[in-house]
């Protein structure tokens, strides 16, 4: 016989309407979807400046909904590859496995990619966020709509919205992303569908900024619009910086064509550097590659003035809540 | 596949509808109560209101006792003098005024004839002594007459006791009950003896009553 619990369960609807909300560094991203049956819909999305109070969602954006991701606190994400079945001896060293101390107070979770049998490899996507910036977070929405349906990293989310998007129209084509955010830049190549690699790397949109306005003395505004339409020639500069970074780019996709035994990767890139021409040209040139700036909103249809002007130019700045919402949407 | 890997605890986890087993735990938890100590709260109200009502009524009745039993008595003491008042009317009613019945016998009777005996007789019904009694008379008249036409003294008498105003609608039938030779040692050879017998109706009327 069902439980009443069963049967409650089964009554309810899956969430289709749902809002995905980035708490970026600087500012908070909300993306509404609707899921429409055969595509998803993007309803309105918001940017919006930091606030120290309590989150207040814009009416145009609120769903009962909603998909939590953040790139705030101290997050680890990890693509752990180890041989055999998930046993429980993995959830056991898991915290060891993404450098935790037994001190750290942080949540812990992990998806499996492929589960592998014998020798064949498993493998997991495991991430931790400090408690100290995820209760907070929470803290939002302990009570009222929207409903709080899942947490996540920022970086992650934005792939999720990847997969939706580029990785699902590659057909099996190995295909990678260079998600560049504010301190982080998170590399992730997807072949034959599935994630095949993913590293962070300590570089990011805001020490790219500052070493050009500490090298040319200029404000944050201005060092955006010397990356971003290339008026002086700072090839020379973005190399110092960017080396080491583009080095590791170079040495991932390289390692992912004899691993995989796959060429031909494609690649797209996100965030603020992917603004860039400079910059883009600089990892272009060593990976010999062209790299595509991914738009976030690529696959979803668009309700009529779902995005406010001021946010039109914007739109890779939505990929995190874009993943966050399309979460939720799946899940249900 | 998404690849989204939830940090959120299934403790934080919510439902936004209306409907799940916390919110109608909660709602059973506050009403059930409730409605337990609110249908618990009637009875109690209903049996004081009951046993305050019993003790009225009881009073009542205490006082009333006494008159009812009085009632009762004055109840049986009336049917029974009803009963009676009915049998007197009864028998009133099935009276007759029988001085107009023996004028009636004194006008209608030929001189030719000698009554020798006059018997009034009674029956009175006893088949049901809860209803009110009836009575129905029987008239006998015994006579002698005489003559080759003493026949039709008789008759005559009878037709005329018959017609009776005084009879009419009283007597039911007046009929020649015996006709004969007189056989005393004194009778001549004319001398006849005769009885006629009327019936009245039964009194009251079964229809009147």
């Amino acid at each position: 016989m069902k439980s009443f619990k069963t049967i409650i369960d089964g009554l309810k609807r899956g969430p289709v309407d749902c809002v995905g909300i980035d708490f970026g560094t600087a500012t908070t991203k909300l993306v509404r979807l609707r899921n429409a049956g055969t595509d998803v819909q993007l309803v309105a999305a918001e940017i919006l400046p930091p606030s120290a109070g309590d989150l207040v969602i814009p009416p145009r954006v609120r769903a009962h909904y909603a998909g939590i991701t953040t790139s705030r606190g101290h997050a680890i994400t990890k693509l752990l590859t180890f041989p055999g079945a998930i046993d429980s001896a993995f959830q056991a060293r898991l915290r060891k496995s993404l450098g935790l101390n037994d001190e750290d107070d942080s949540r812990i979770s992990y998806r499996l990619i492929t589960e592998g049998q014998g020798r064949v490899e498993s493998r997991a996507l495991a991430v931790s966020l400090d408690h100290a910036t995820a209760d907070p977070l929470l803290q939002h929405f302990s009570s009222g709509i929207p409903v709080p349906q899942s947490l996540e990293i920022a970086s992650l989310s934005a792939l999720t919205a990847f997969e939706y998007g580029p990785v699902a129209n590659a057909h099996g084509q190995a295909i990678g992303l260079i998600d560049f955010g504010t301190t982080k830049t998170t590399l992730s190549f997807f072949y034959r569908g599935s994630l095949v690699l993913m590293r962070q790397f300590d570089f990011g949109t805001r020490s790219l900024f500052e070493r050009v306005e500490t090298a040319l003395h200029v404000d944050t505004q201005t060092a955006q619009g010397i990356l971003a339409d290339s008026a002086f020639d700072v090839s020379e500069l973005l190399g110092d910086i960017m080396n080491p970074v583009i080095n590791q780019f170079v040495v991932s996709r390289d390692f992912i064509e004899r691993r995989e035994n796959c060429s031909d990767i494609k690649l797209l890139a996100t965030g603020g550097v992917a603004l860039s021409k400079a910059a883009m040209q600089e990892i272009e040139q060593a990976l010999s590659v062209d790299i595509a700036v991914w738009n976030p909103l690529e696959g979803l249809t668009i309700a009529p003035q779902a995005l406010a002007p001021e946010i039109e130019d914007q739109h890779w700045r939505l990929g995190a809540a874009i993943g966050a919402a399309l979460a939720v949407l799946e899940a249900s | 596949m998404s690849l989204s890997v939830d940090l959120i605890t299934p403790e934080e986890r919510r439902s936004a509808s209306a409907i799940n087993v916390k919110s109608l735990s909660r709602i059973g938890a506050i009403i059930l109560p409730t409605l337990i100590i609110f249908a618990m709260g009637h009875l109690a109200l209903k049996g004081m209101l009951t046993s305050s009502r019993l003790r009225v009524l009881e009073s009542r009745w205490e006082s009333a006792e006494p008159k009812q039993k009085q009632s009762l008595k004055l109840s049986k003491r009336l049917h029974y003098n009803m009963q009676t008042a009915t049998e007197l009317d009864a028998w009133k009613t099935s009276r007759i005024e029988w001085h107009q019945q023996l004028r009636a016998v004194m006008e209608t009777a030929p001189t030719s004839i000698q009554a020798t005996m006059l018997v009034i007789a009674a029956n009175r019904n006893a088949a049901a002594p809860a209803s009110p009694p009836t009575r129905k008379f029987t008239l006998n008249l015994e006579g002698k007459t005489s003559g080759e036409r003493a026949m039709l003294f008789v008759e005559s008498f009878k037709h005329r006791l018959e017609t009776h105003p005084a009879t009419t609608g009283i007597v039911e039938a007046v009929a020649v009950a015996n006709y004969g030779a007189d056989i005393s040692t004194s009778a001549g050879e004319f001398d006849r003896v005769f009885r006629i017998e009327c019936q009245y109706r039964k009194r009251p009327e079964e229809t009147t009553q």
